[in-house]
């Protein structure tokens, strides 16, 4: 190299579309491959969710039944024996897909590999190539997965009906191989975010522009990292933890067993340390795409950006110390029920901070409501509704009461599912124009909100109710008792569904027909990161020359 | 702004007066420049401390199971891999040049992360010193040719520095040609007017104002 480049116009030169898709590492292409996976995914999962809610519509079986599983309801005079394994398949993959191949590749995966070196001014991720081999690794984790649900499992089925927290000695003794798949997929999705998460750490450790320091960086590539860290320091220990499992299964270790002086509530143990974080996980990208939307559509610039960010760190820290209050029932000591009880209501101190610091950048704002503003509105609700009954359940003698009841199914999908689901829309409804050059249609965006919005309201609402009531998640069937509710959630449910198959639509129209945007920043003056510095859509190679701090430093006014 | 200018100027070689590689004089100038990179060493401890501290809450719960053996591989190895991708990072930012310039000779050295150093050397008389505003694999593209070969330098600097770098060159080569000369050593067929018509296709050129003052007293 020393040796002079020759003035050459080959230098970006077309690439074949297999080069350029499958062979990618550039951040922007690995981030779009990223979205679009998790969409598909995402599709499988939640048209699972949609058969569940048709089962639940009414009181007794119409649908799983075991002499095969049917799109149209059993008649009055129609044979249909419940089939429990069917169902529990169906919720085992429904929790599997969500958590681990359709949220965190969206917004960690998607959304931070494409806009977080761009809010840093990073020319790409530190290793390009380790990038691709993440998106690679996640693709064959999915298909693992999938692989798993139609590979021979238990009770003589197929796939594996045991919860996505494989509990053993339930996953341990599950026969077949599905349960041996689903731990690989596992495997391989961890290996994959592990790799994705060093990739991220490293990029925004060592690839900030001149004279970004630490706390000058943009909330979402801050949210980008505490996310990366909190996968780095949990995902080894989930990997351990499966693995574990798998020699229980296969090669006649007992460190579940107790016949053989091990410990199944150990294994809850070791879940939870992983699980706890990883919900962070799936909802702290969220955090970083709310506050610029937020901040975007006030025309304010975010408030308290240095307690947000302590927020951050604060949320992924406490994440760690949290586990057990998922473990109430097992019979933990009062002394440990109490230590886990206190620090779980402690996150609700930087949670509030961040709570109150967006509805702080919104007071005295020009607040506008596109589409992006919307969902963010949606986000703040529906998270600010989960979160207090978190705080609801976090009581250790309350949770006596609701443990594993629909309350719980309500509470994690209000902050989990719909939080985290609705942060991906307004990202993406946000960002869309910047990544393809092209607009959604304002009420195509506003249209699939209020349907979202409504659908998911009237799915998950009900179901405190439920939980109320008494009913217990994780069953096929219910007393006639619970119908009334039950019924009402399923509606929800396809109302959701079919605002999604709606968005599928928009996103078709958009990309294909959708007006062209020219301007750099579409948004105006609130839009103040780099990516809105570039031109639309970004050029294939951005940043080449770094850029300065003119640019992306505005202060605290605009 | 990763460059690094060290100036001699103000101990200029008793015995002959000018900075002649041949009479083993020091460098009248010497320049490193390195890309930009982000993480100082105190982070990396920083960062590497924390993580091994949060990765010892599960580990230590973990004391006195078998379990223990089985967490273990694979918690230390994310803490080994990300130690080995933070250094190995840091290591391909560690590409940095050095340039030095005598009266009578003009050498770059690039250091390379992961393969042997290469050299250039040329005498600054014939040295070609090139700007490529446009058309270049990066805009103001600073390459030198001399000794049949042509180089770049500064390819990861910004367009500013790589100007300012560009300006910087063409006077110190001149001013130390012509310091050569003055002393009667001169090894090329260059002289003052030479010097001069050199520092006026220079400001023909409109290369970046020169900002450090001290080039300019040199140049008095």
């Amino acid at each position: 190299m020393a040796d002079a480049a020759a003035p050459a116009h080959d230098h970006y030169q077309k690439r074949s579309f297999f080069t350029r898709w499958f062979m990618s590492t550039n951040h922007k292409d690995i981030g779009i491959l990223y979205i679009f996976t998790a969409a598909f995914v995402g599709f499988i999962s939640i048209s699972f969710t949609v058969y569940m809610r048709m089962e639940l519509m009414e009181p007794g079986v119409q649908y799983m039944c075991l002499e095969g599983a049917r799109i149209f309801a059993a008649g009055i005079g129609e044979e249909c024996t419940p089939n429990g394994h069917l169902w529990n398949v169906m919720i085992t993959y429904h929790g599997v897909l969500m958590m681990f191949f359709v949220v965190i590749p969206a917004l960690f995966g998607g959304f931070g590999n494409y806009f977080m070196p761009l809010h840093i001014g990073a020319p790409d991720m530190a290793f390009p190539r380790m990038n691709n081999l993440s998106y690679w690794m996640y693709v064959a984790g999915t298909t693992m997965g999938v692989a798993s649900l139609l590979a021979p499992g238990g009770n003589d089925q197929l796939g594996s009906g045991v919860g996505w927290v494989l509990y053993p000695p339930l996953s341990t003794t599950e026969g077949g191989l599905s349960m041996d798949l689903a731990i690989f997929a596992v495997h391989l999705s961890g290996a994959s975010s592990i790799l994705g998460a060093i990739n991220m750490i490293t990029t925004f450790l060592n690839m900030r522009a001149p004279g970004m320091t630490l706390f000058k960086v943009p909330l979402f590539a801050w949210s980008i990292f505490v996310t990366a860290w909190l996968i780095l320091l949990s995902l080894p220990v989930l990997a351990g933890a499966i693995t574990m499992l798998l020699t229980d299964r296969n090669f006649g270790t007992t460190f579940f067993d107790p016949a053989g002086g091990g410990d199944p509530i150990l294994y809850q143990h070791i879940l939870w340390f992983f699980g706890h974080p990883e919900v962070y996980i799936i909802i702290m990208p969220g955090f970083g795409i709310i506050s610029h939307v937020i901040a975007t559509f006030s025309k304010k610039p975010l408030f308290g950006y240095l307690p947000m960010v302590w927020a951050l760190i604060a949320i992924g820290g406490l994440g760690f110390v949290v586990w057990a209050h998922h473990m109430y029932t097992v019979g933990l000591s009062l002394s440990q029920q109490s230590y886990f009880m206190l620090a779980t209501m402690v996150i609700a101190v930087p949670t509030g901070v961040k709570v109150f610091s967006w509805i702080a950048t919104m007071w005295g704002g020009s607040v506008e409501f596109k589409t992006p503003m919307l969902w963010a509105m949606g986000f703040l609700f529906l998270f600010t509704v989960g979160g207090v009954t978190g705080i609801v359940l976090a009581q250790a003698g309350i949770d006596r009461a609701y443990h594993d009841t629909y309350y719980v199914v309500a509470h994690f999908h209000y902050v989990m599912s719909l939080g985290a689901i609705f942060c991906i829309f307004a990202g993406i409804y946000y960002w869309i124009g910047k990544m393809s050059g092209r607009q959604y249609p304002e009420w195509a965006g506003k249209l699939h909100f209020w349907a979202m919005f409504i659908g998911a309201n009237l799915t998950f609402f009900p179901q405190h109710f439920l939980g109320r009531q008494g009913m217990p998640r994780r069953y096929i069937d219910y007393p006639e008792a619970f119908a009334y509710w039950n019924y009402i959630s399923s509606w929800g449910a396809f109302l959701s569904f079919a605002s999604f198959l709606f968005f599928f639509g928009v996103m078709f129209y958009t990309l294909r027909y959708g007006k062209r945007i020219t301007e750099d920043n579409y948004w105006g003056v609130g839009a103040d990161t780099l990516e809105w510095t570039l031109p639309t859509p970004p050029p294939e190679h951005t940043f080449e020359i770094l850029p300065e701090q003119k640019d992306w430093d505005h202060g605290t006014s605009h | 702004m990763p460059l690094k200018w060290e100036y001699q100027s103000d101990q200029a070689p008793v015995s002959s007066g000018a900075f002649s590689f041949a009479d083993n004089d020091p460098p009248a100038m010497c320049l490193t420049i390195w890309p930009h990179n982000s993480l100082p060493n105190i982070g990396f401890v920083w960062f590497i401390g924390l993580t091994f501290a949060m990765f010892m809450v599960p580990l230590l719960s973990l004391l006195g199971t078998s379990a223990l053996w089985g967490m273990l591989p694979f918690v230390l190895g994310t803490l080994v891999l990300v130690w080995y991708f933070l250094r190995r990072n840091r290591a391909d930012a560690s590409l940095h040049e050095v340039l030095k310039l005598w009266g009578d000779r003009v050498e770059i050295t690039r250091h390379n992360p992961r393969k042997p150093d290469q050299h250039w050397h040329a005498n600054p008389h014939w040295a070609e010193i090139r700007l490529l505003p446009e058309g270049g694999p990066v805009e103001n593209y600073v390459t030198l040719r001399g000794n049949d070969r042509t180089v770049e330098i500064g390819a990861f600097l910004s367009p500013e520095e790589r100007l300012e770098l560009y300006g910087v060159l063409w006077v110190w080569v001149g001013y130390l040609e012509w310091r050569l000369c003055r002393c009667g050593c001169c090894q090329t067929n260059a002289n003052s007017s030479q010097f001069s018509s050199k520092l006026n296709r220079l400001s023909r050129a409109e290369v970046a104002p020169l900002s450090k003052s001290d080039d300019a007293a040199a140049l008095k």
